[in-house]
């Protein structure tokens, strides 16, 4: 599993952080900063789910397929 | 509220509607059209489901942001020494509205605003020290109006034994004043007076480490931002950070008063506050924001004109079962919760990191000491309502 931040539509409303203080920061100015690139490990998959799902601005967005290499 | 029809005569000032608006909100949101419009104060449209309202809160180029109060202001407003003098950047629009903001998110992002979680508790323990022995406090006037206002004014660098004034001042402005031109006109003119003495003063004596001083030496393409973007910034702190987070911080305590098992819960199982602060926040969510249409436009079929306000009720939103599963239940590990009590876009709520501190650290701190609480009438606990909703009287025994 792999997370996606849009950090055009990212608002800073630091719930990702909240519901997922191992995956998502905060920058200079409280907008989200994804700390964890490329697949995560198993034990976040719950929390990245529940950070997408807290996200108001719709920002976060997970995938599952396996990534493709050209 | 009962006598009128709400979907075309609603009124957000009515005693019934302020005690309890949900019942209305529902009856609007399930009907044929979920966007009531009324003539009165003025006019307004209602807007109550959560996708309309979040999507009205997205598009600030077609809502803007030249009226948020649901009111007109006083006609002098615009007018004499201070007629410059706006709030930024709630009242911005883009493009000016991105610096206006850039300036001051670095003092609200949660790294920033954690140095007041200390100072807060022990506010709140000072407040707690005052009422613990006699067995009975009034959770809304002895304590929680009494916290924002003090970390509000730390963060201002004024002193905070001012907090009464303050307090008096922002309720004139948004409580009375938003039906009482008169008093929103007065508090206003305190408020900037107030603000204009600050802003000397630091021009003569430069603090270290103060907000004030930081913001009047910015720069932005090379120029010092204007003395009345800085002067319109603590106006807007004053205004925006005081009764808004009192009133969730009272209407969260009211409720944990008649729900003992919520209470009982956190004390079992501190991992629980960061869930339940938000779904407190996304039950009892006190703000009501408003927008001007740009345009002559047509939103979800209603034809809306140039120049008319439109109200984004949060409150509203956050209660659409569209979106949350079971909204008027307080589910203190809901897990998932888009809540919108801080709005939505480009206007995001600037002090939401603050707040929830603040929130957090003051249910924390009264259940720590008061594990066991309850109304002692329920039928006397007073609320304001209109654009902040929350407790304003609210006895509790222990």
């Amino acid at each position: 599993m792999r997370v996606r931040l849009d950090n055009d539509a990212c608002h800073g409303h630091q719930m990702c952080a909240i519901a997922a203080p191992e995956l998502f920061g905060s920058d200079e100015i409280g907008n989200a900063v994804l700390l964890i690139e490329g697949d995560l490990p198993i034990e976040l998959e719950v929390k990245a789910r529940r950070a997408e799902g807290n996200c108001p601005e719709r920002a976060i967005t997970i995938h599952t397929e396996p990534e493709v290499v050209p | 509220m009962t006598t009128v029809d709400p979907h075309t005569d609603y009124d957000i000032f009515d005693r019934d509607f302020i005690l309890d608006p949900f019942p209305v909100m529902d009856e609007i949101r399930e009907s044929e059209c979920p966007i009531a419009h009324t003539e009165r104060w003025s006019g307004s449209w209602l807007p109550t489901r959560y996708d309309d309202i979040v999507a009205i809160a997205q598009e600030h180029d077609v809502f803007t942001s030249r009226m948020i109060l649901v009111t007109p202001p006083p006609m002098a407003q615009a007018e004499g020494a201070y007629a410059a003098v706006a709030a930024p950047p709630i009242t911005s629009d883009p493009p000016e509205h991105h610096w206006h903001r850039r300036l001051i998110l670095p003092f609200f992002a949660p790294q920033a605003v954690a140095k007041y979680e200390q100072g807060t508790r022990d506010l709140c323990n000072q407040l707690i020290d005052g009422f613990i022995d006699s067995g009975t406090a009034d959770a809304a006037a002895d304590y929680a109006q009494q916290i924002p206002v003090r970390v509000i004014a730390t963060m201002l660098g004024v002193p905070t034994d001012m907090s009464d004034e303050f307090t008096s001042w922002v309720r004139g402005v948004l409580e009375v004043g938003l039906t009482d031109p008169k008093v929103r006109l007065e508090s206003r003119m305190k408020i900037l007076d107030y603000f204009r003495v600050q802003i000397d003063d630091r021009k003569a004596n430069p603090r270290e480490d103060d907000l004030i001083t930081t913001l009047l030496n910015s720069e932005v393409d090379g120029q010092k931002v204007p003395e009345h973007y800085v002067h319109g910034v603590c106006n807007l702190m004053l205004i925006a950070g005081v009764d808004t987070t009192w009133s969730s911080i009272g209407a969260s305590l009211w409720h944990l008063a008649q729900h003992p098992e919520h209470c009982a819960q956190l004390r079992a199982d501190p991992e629980l506050w960061p869930t339940a602060v938000e779904e407190l926040l996304r039950a009892y969510a006190p703000v009501t924001m408003a927008r001007m249409v740009d345009r002559d436009i047509e939103f979800q079929g209603c034809p809306m004109r140039e120049g008319d306000r439109i109200l984004m009720s949060f409150p509203a939103a956050n209660r659409d079962p569209r979106q949350f599963e079971n909204p008027d239940q307080v589910i203190l590990d809901r897990e998932h919760n888009r809540h919108v009590a801080f709005g939505a876009g480009i206007h995001r709520c600037a002090g939401s990191n603050l707040a929830r501190l603040e929130l957090r650290v003051a249910l924390q701190t009264w259940l720590a000491r008061i594990p066991e609480f309850h109304l002692v009438d329920p039928a006397e606990v007073t609320w304001a309502g209109g654009q902040v909703r929350g407790p304003r009287k609210c006895a509790v025994v222990f």
